[in-house]
């Protein structure tokens, strides 16, 4: 029921939408009329021209993401299952959380140059903070009383870092790669706009200069379904590595 | 101190004593929490500890479990001096819900303390099926703790406890979290799990009447600082039984001592 | 002493880097695109010394401060009514759920058309950006209002008007003020972020030109001014929600 009146809501504002624009109301050198659009997305597809971007997109956020959250997990078990790593290293990465990760795309442009290893690098230097202070904190909350269960049952270093140490940590560090997907996305956005090689960011930029507002609004569009689509398919990852997490039956 | 008659020297002598308490004395910064305190455990007992809170009970059974080091004196298991957790020691906590592994099934649970004795990934199904059956949790295999009640968890733990075939068994107030049917239950399903195996059991408790019944001997705890009160055996037949061991006379005159000794019930 | 101690380890690990990297640069040739941790901070210095370091982060901040606090203006206003009437949380409930998993930066180009280059452009992407967790948390910081508190108001017969004020945005003002930090630190990283893409104004725009006219010492220097300035922000936001908020937690 609900889903049904948010959708009208939905189509009645893309109507409205397309209402004004027919009256010229809206200028469409700034909105593109919902017909345009469709046409220019209709257009992409079959011609084949937004394959391209939209393939380079996904690669980027594929290898930049994947690559974001091992480094993560890897980086944040060093550190926050050290009390060397939690005294000497934690508080630089502290400090370096608030800076604006896009502020990054700039210096990879800097020093790698325009290409796809830049946007990669980019995604990857913005997309490994959730993921590791999402381990980090999570590995500083394990239960003590499964530290002494591990004493007692005689589990070597390694056997408690993989049973008990990293499943402890695992509801913090996917809630850290989900937060982290959404940056992945923007990071993508932002850098393939500066290396103009491809992607969705450069469609954009390229269709924003050019005045083609039916390809901009596609183009944005596209981006905004990639982001819903994403963070969905983590939310489902999540829900089924924390399956466990289900409240009681009965108790 | 412990009054040790003869026919305990001899019983200690002729028997393995696998425990031995040497005048522990635990201090935390400026707490006493334990002075002096004595005793010895032969193989094959069943000790109740019981003790007012402030008795440094749960002290004490840390300090048999290797988690905590005594400030003076020492624990021996078997003539070794404890200072980490012994393999042959395996402890029950009480807060079950703490104790074991939410992200995995009660089977997981069992296998982990397989895994930690490096049992072969082929033999650990049929040891896990024996226990379980043993606990009577072969319906439960595959539910996670979250789902089970808190009688259910903490027979989790104990079968984790099992499947590290311990010569020693240290239960830290395991069911006083728990109801008391529930509770009544546990107890002798302990029981039968002591009666089956050569394994030492050392419970602690704050429920007289549960020390009594579980027990061959009763070590009483005094508090600020904890240290022995009394060291009294439990001359009552086995199996127990619920109805009939409560009841019987003997039953209640340890009971009465021990109302005298702690003023509660 | 506590404090100085864990100051001090904080800040070894950064100076063991700088000292490597400088004792690297110095020892072999480095790239042009890196540059020394000695050439950054002295151009840091002299960006302090001309007053273009205060010029940069004023503008910054200001523009994301007047798109803050206008968009969240906004969804506050939106955020009770759709907080205290279902039929509109129906309705409008998934397109806002939609519209806050659109990333900002795609629409930059969108707000170019519509603002052309300029501080309209940077308020009105911010203020874009911020409405979205800000109305979503006012909703909800509505609904999770006692309803006994409502009643309480009607029975004191206040005017629907002075039953918002003094009785809704209070009971709502942790849910909101959690909002609001929220928006505050998308506030910054959205401000700078169009500054990278499109808008020729602030730290954002100093990082980007720096890079491609090949500054390297500029461009960290710039980029450590906008470290500082964002741990500085988000240290205040926290203090501040503390502060204002602390009687509201648990």
């Amino acid at each position: 029921m609900k889903l049904l009146a948010g959708l009208a809501f939905i189509v009645a504002l893309t109507a409205l939408a397309e209402l004004l624009c027919d009256a010229h109301v809206l200028s469409p050198a700034i909105v593109a009329a919902p017909h345009d659009v469709w046409a220019a997305l209709v257009a992409g597809f079959a011609g084949g021209e937004l394959w391209a971007p939209i393939r380079a997109t996904i690669f980027h956020l594929a290898v930049g993401w994947s690559a974001a959250v091992l480094a993560g997990v890897a980086l944040g078990t060093l550190v926050g299952l050290t009390s060397a790593g939690r005294a000497y290293v934690a508080p630089t990465l502290e400090f370096l959380r608030p800076l604006p990760a896009s502020a990054i795309a700039p210096v990879g442009l800097l020093l790698i140059g325009r290409n796809d290893a830049m946007i990669v690098a980019v995604i990857v230097f913005g997309a490994i903070w959730p993921v590791l202070l999402g381990a980090i904190h999570g590995f500083a909350e394990v239960e003590p009383r499964l530290r002494e269960v591990s004493r007692t049952l005689h589990l070597s270093r390694a056997q408690t870092l993989w049973t008990i140490s990293i499943p402890s940590a695992l509801p913090d560090i996917i809630a850290g790669a989900r937060v982290s997907i959404a940056i992945a996305l923007i990071l993508a956005v932002v850098a393939e706009i500066l290396a103009s090689t491809g992607g969705l960011g450069d469609w954009l930029n390229l269709a924003e200069r050019s005045y083609r507002t039916p390809d901009l609004y596609a183009g944005v569009l596209l981006v905004g379904v990639l982001g819903v689509v994403t963070n969905v398919v983590v939310q489902r990852v999540e829900a089924y590595l924390l399956r466990w997490k289900e409240s009681a039956a009965w108790r | 101190m412990q009054q040790k008659t003869l026919f305990d020297t001899a019983h200690g002598v002729l028997s393995h004593t696998v425990l031995d308490v040497r005048s522990v004395g635990v201090t935390f910064g400026s707490r006493e929490v334990m002075r002096d305190v004595s005793f010895s455990v032969t193989q094959g007992d069943f000790i109740t500890i019981v003790g007012p809170s402030g008795s440094g009970k749960t002290t004490l059974l840390r300090a048999l479990a290797g988690l905590t080091t005594p400030t003076t004196g020492s624990v021996r298991f078997k003539d070794r001096e404890i200072r980490e957790p012994q393999r042959e020691v395996a402890v029950v906590f009480q807060d079950y819900n703490r104790a074991l592994l939410p992200w995995r099934t009660v089977s997981g649970n069992i296998a982990l303390a397989l895994e930690a004795r490096r049992i072969p990934r082929a033999e650990a199904p049929a040891r896990i099926a024996e226990i379980l059956r043993r606990v009577g949790l072969t319906n439960h295999a595959d539910d996670f703790p979250k789902a089970l009640s808190g009688g259910l968890q903490q027979r989790v733990q104990i079968a984790r406890a099992l499947a590290q075939e311990p010569e020693v068994l240290l239960m830290d107030e395991p069911f006083g979290a728990l109801d008391a049917m529930t509770r009544q239950r546990l107890q002798d399903e302990i029981l039968e799990i002591w009666g089956s195996t050569p394994t030492t059991v050392v419970f602690i408790t704050h429920d007289l009447e549960e020390a009594i019944y579980l027990g061959n001997r009763i070590i009483v705890l005094e508090a600020d600082p904890g240290r022995i009160g009394a060291d009294i055996r439990v001359e009552l037949p086995r199996p127990r039984n619920q109805l009939t061991t409560r009841e019987d006379e003997r039953f209640l005159a340890i009971r009465h001592r021990l109302f005298g000794l702690l003023g509660h019930g | 002493m506590r404090a100085p101690a864990a100051f001090l380890r904080a800040a070894l690990l950064p100076l063991a880097i700088f000292v490597v990297w400088e004792a690297f640069a110095r020892a072999h040739a480095l790239p042009d695109s890196l540059s020394r941790p000695t050439t950054i901070f002295a151009a840091l210095g002299a960006e302090l010394l001309d007053g273009s370091l205060f010029a940069m982060t004023g503008q910054t901040l200001v523009s994301a401060a007047a798109g803050w606090a206008i968009g969240a203006v906004l969804a506050i206003a939106c955020g009770i009514a759709v907080g205290t009437i279902p039929a509109l949380r129906a309705t409008v409930g998934p397109a806002l759920e939609l519209m806050r998993s659109v990333p900002p930066v795609a629409l930059i180009p969108i707000a170019l058309l519509v603002c052309g280059l300029g501080p309209k452009l940077e308020i009105s992407m911010v203020a874009f950006a911020v409405f979205w967790p800000i109305i979503i948390f006012t909703a909800a910081g509505v609904r999770a209002i006692d309803p006994r508190v409502l009643d309480v108001a009607r029975v004191l017969r206040f005017s629907p008007g002075a039953r918002i004020v003094r009785f809704v945005l209070p009971a709502a003002s942790a849910l909101i003020a959690v909002g609001l930090r929220i928006g505050a630190g998308i506030a910054l990283v959205v401000a700078v972020t169009t500054e990278i893409i499109a808008n020729p104004s602030g730290i954002g725009y100093g990082i980007a030109f720096s890079a491609t006219t090949l500054r390297p010492d500029q461009t960290f220097a710039d980029l450590l001014a906008l470290a500082v300035v964002g741990f500085a922000i988000n240290a205040l936001l926290v203090a501040g929600e503390r502060r204002l908020f602390g009687w509201a937690r648990a």
